[in-house]
């Protein structure tokens, strides 16, 4: 807890007592314990609502028309950001902002869109929102014109035509909105879709796995979301979460609250990202009080050479997890658990002067869950359950997990010193990158098309974890160094990397303390300068100019 | 902040008084405490929490409650019979009575 949340929990305190002359109390009681890293089995306390059987809604899964229905990208003509209502609880209809499409005579809300390397996608956007809005295709290889962020943003009642070739390798890329100042409140209202490109692996891996989209290769985006006292999708920050972020009251899947899904015993891959505004997730699968292992067989920018075997994966916000579950090495008949496990959120590191250590530890463990976490609002790094998983009877499945599955592009090598950026706040409220916050008018980064550069993404200890997107360029993690010991528990590979380390990523968890060097290639096939974001995908962060312009000079 | 707010709006609402708690789950919630004069009867609507059907309560995120003065938050009350807990699921929108017999609260309809 730093000295202004301190301060700000003091304050509540007091109010307490404030209270308690009108015979109120303010009592608080700690979180789940943060079971160690790398413990073989989760906490034995049932998950919340497990032992109720209150996971009874059936996940919403892309279908033919509606939400996420699948349609190919090179299809859609158009498409309208809309403000509708939705029922995201059930029977219960709420204010929803969807991206709309109309493809074959069936409308589409937030599609997942299917394509192929080299597809052209030439669409054009509508805005019908009351606000300015510009969809960003994250993780794609685009020029600035459509890779879609503020500096584009398009007025409401206004259009925008989207024209560009999919370059990229096959992944689960996604597109989500990137105004200025608003993109928090324009996704937690809803807009947000999966764009998966597919390629000759994919399918591969597919065949061999008797994998069908939809069916046994499901998407999973998990949000959190709070809702007022109707049930409808309520936005409102507090002075803490303007700051620190979003966190909601209710782990949706596929905007299923408390979702259920009928499973055979048999492998089931996830496509997993992570939609939600600010709140991170350590994802493990637990039966009872075991932890299941997993594959970890892709990241943002795709497959994985070989598998990685895991029980659970750090991931922040916009990151995407690619996974396969066999539902084989479960034991018996009791549901199986999506879960995220319980760690440190780290929101409220500081800095002790006198000791450098960490505040927190050296004031005798005070709850860092404490001032961040708003009243109804789940903490970041509280154990629980995300998604129920039934297993039913099912035929004899023989399938195995390829040890092979994909070839990476080399690595870039690199010499010379990296560019070093750090992440940190100026103590008025303010998260800034090397000191700097967003201005429009300013790249204070430039760099050399064709050029491979080392960044040194440097976390300051004061601070909170950051996932750090960079648009334009896919990267590779080399090293990790001062990771805290919670992450460091997690590696599996020298410098202190891990398993998702392995992949291309478009955006990476920088924990407070954590210097993080990657390894990017600024070659791309567009003719004259363009200028990209570089920001923390926390949206909360983003929209408070957490964020810089950078430009690759032809 | 929130939690400022909360207790503030305990306060000066002064329709009995509440406990904020942290619970196991995360989340911060209030728990309906001993008011401080008068039987009341009061009606709100608002969106189940949690269900504890062991100790006979529901944590709702209410709306105003007419009839007792009572402002929106989210509190923890016991049910009249622990029956009336058995169609109830979390995040069910709810209209509820509110009995308010000078010691605790009750609900005495749920629906």
């Amino acid at each position: 807890m730093n000295h202004l949340s301190r301060r700000r929990f003091l304050a509540a305190l007091a109010g307490a007592g404030a209270a308690g002359l009108a015979g109120g109390l303010l009592r608080r009681e700690p979180a789940y314990a943060a079971s160690g890293a790398g413990e073989q089995t989760t906490s034995q306390a049932a998950p919340p609502g497990a032992a109720e059987g209150l996971f009874t809604n059936r996940l919403r899964l892309p279908g033919a028309s509606g939400l996420y229905a699948a349609v190919a990208a090179k299809d859609v003509r158009q498409i309208t950001v809309s403000e509708l209502n939705f029922e995201v609880l059930p029977g219960l209809p709420s204010p929803f902002w969807a991206y709309v499409a109309e493809v074959g005579g069936k409308r589409l809300l937030n599609p997942t869109l299917l394509a192929r390397p080299g597809d052209r996608i030439e669409l054009r956007m509508a805005n019908r929102l009351k606000q300015p809005t510009i969809i960003h295709w994250h993780g794609l290889t685009n020029d600035e014109r459509n890779d879609g962020v503020g500096m584009q943003q398009v007025a409401s009642g206004r259009q925008y035509d989207y024209a560009f070739t999919v370059r990229d390798r096959a992944a689960n890329y996604w597109y989500h909105p990137h105004p200025h100042d608003i993109a928090g409140e324009q996704a937690y209202m809803g807009l947000a879709g999966l764009l998966i490109v597919k390629d000759d692996e994919e399918e591969k891996l597919a065949r061999a796995l008797d994998l069908t989209l939809g069916v046994t290769d499901i998407p999973l985006v998990i949000q959190d979301r709070s809702f007022s006292f109707e049930g409808k999708l309520e936005y409102k920050l507090s002075r803490d979460q303007m700051f620190m972020g979003f966190l909601g009251e209710e782990i949706l899947v596929n905007l299923t609250p408390r979702p259920y899904f009928d499973a055979a015993r048999r492998i089931y891959r996830f496509r997993i990202l992570n939609g939600s505004n600010a709140r991170s997730y350590r994802l493990g699968f637990a039966q009872g009080g075991r932890l299941l292992d997993y594959h970890l067989i892709g990241t943002d920018g795709g497959l994985l050479e070989q598998p990685q075997k895991v029980r659970e994966v750090f991931i922040g916000a916009a990151q995407r997890l690619d996974v396969l579950l066999d539902l084989r090495v479960a034991s018996g008949n009791e549901p199986v658990f999506l879960k995220s496990l319980a760690f440190d959120p780290m929101h409220h590191e500081s800095v002790d002067e006198k000791t450098g250590k960490p505040a927190a530890a050296a004031q005798g463990g005070a709850d860092p869950h404490a001032a961040h976490a708003a009243p109804g609002a789940i903490a970041d790094g509280t154990e629980m359950p995300l998604l129920r998983i039934n297993i039913k009877s099912s035929p004899e499945y023989t399938r195995h997990i390829p040890s092979q599955l994909s070839r990476l592009p080399k690595l870039a090598a690199t010499e010379g010193e990296p560019r070093r950026f750090t992440l940190g706040h100026d103590g008025k409220g303010n998260w800034t990158i090397n000191g700097w916050r967003f201005n429009r008018h300013e790249t204070p980064v430039t760099v050399q098309r064709g050029a491979r550069e080392t960044w040194l993404l440097q976390n300051n200890r004061a601070s909170m974890p950051h996932p750090v997107h960079i648009h334009g360029f896919q990267f590779r993690v080399l090293e990790r160094r001062g990771s805290p010991a919670q992450v460091t528990a997690l590696a599996t590979r020298r410098n202190g990397l891990l398993p998702q380390d392995a992949g291309l990523l478009d955006t990476v968890l920088v924990w407070p303390g954590e210097s993080v060097r990657i390894a990017l290639d600024f070659s791309h096939p567009f003719s004259g300068d363009q200028t990209y974001m570089f920001h923390c995908h926390n949206l909360e962060h983003e929209d408070i100019g957490m964020m810089i312009g950078y430009k690759v000079e032809a | 902040m929130k939690t400022f707010l909360l207790v503030t709006l305990i306060a000066v609402a002064g329709a009995g008084s509440a406990y904020a708690q942290h619970e196991p789950s995360g989340r911060y919630t209030t728990l309906a405490q001993a008011p401080a004069s008068g039987a009341k009867t009061g009606t709100g609507t608002g969106l189940i929490q949690r269900i504890d059907k062991e100790q006979g309560t529901v944590t709702i995120k209410h709306g105003p409650i007419q009839g007792l003065n009572m402002s929106a938050m989210t509190m923890s009350f016991p049910v009249k019979d622990k029956a009336m807990l058995a169609k109830l699921q979390p995040l069910q929108k709810v209209d509820f009575e509110l009995s308010f017999d000078g010691k605790d609260y009750l609900i005495t309809n749920i629906n």
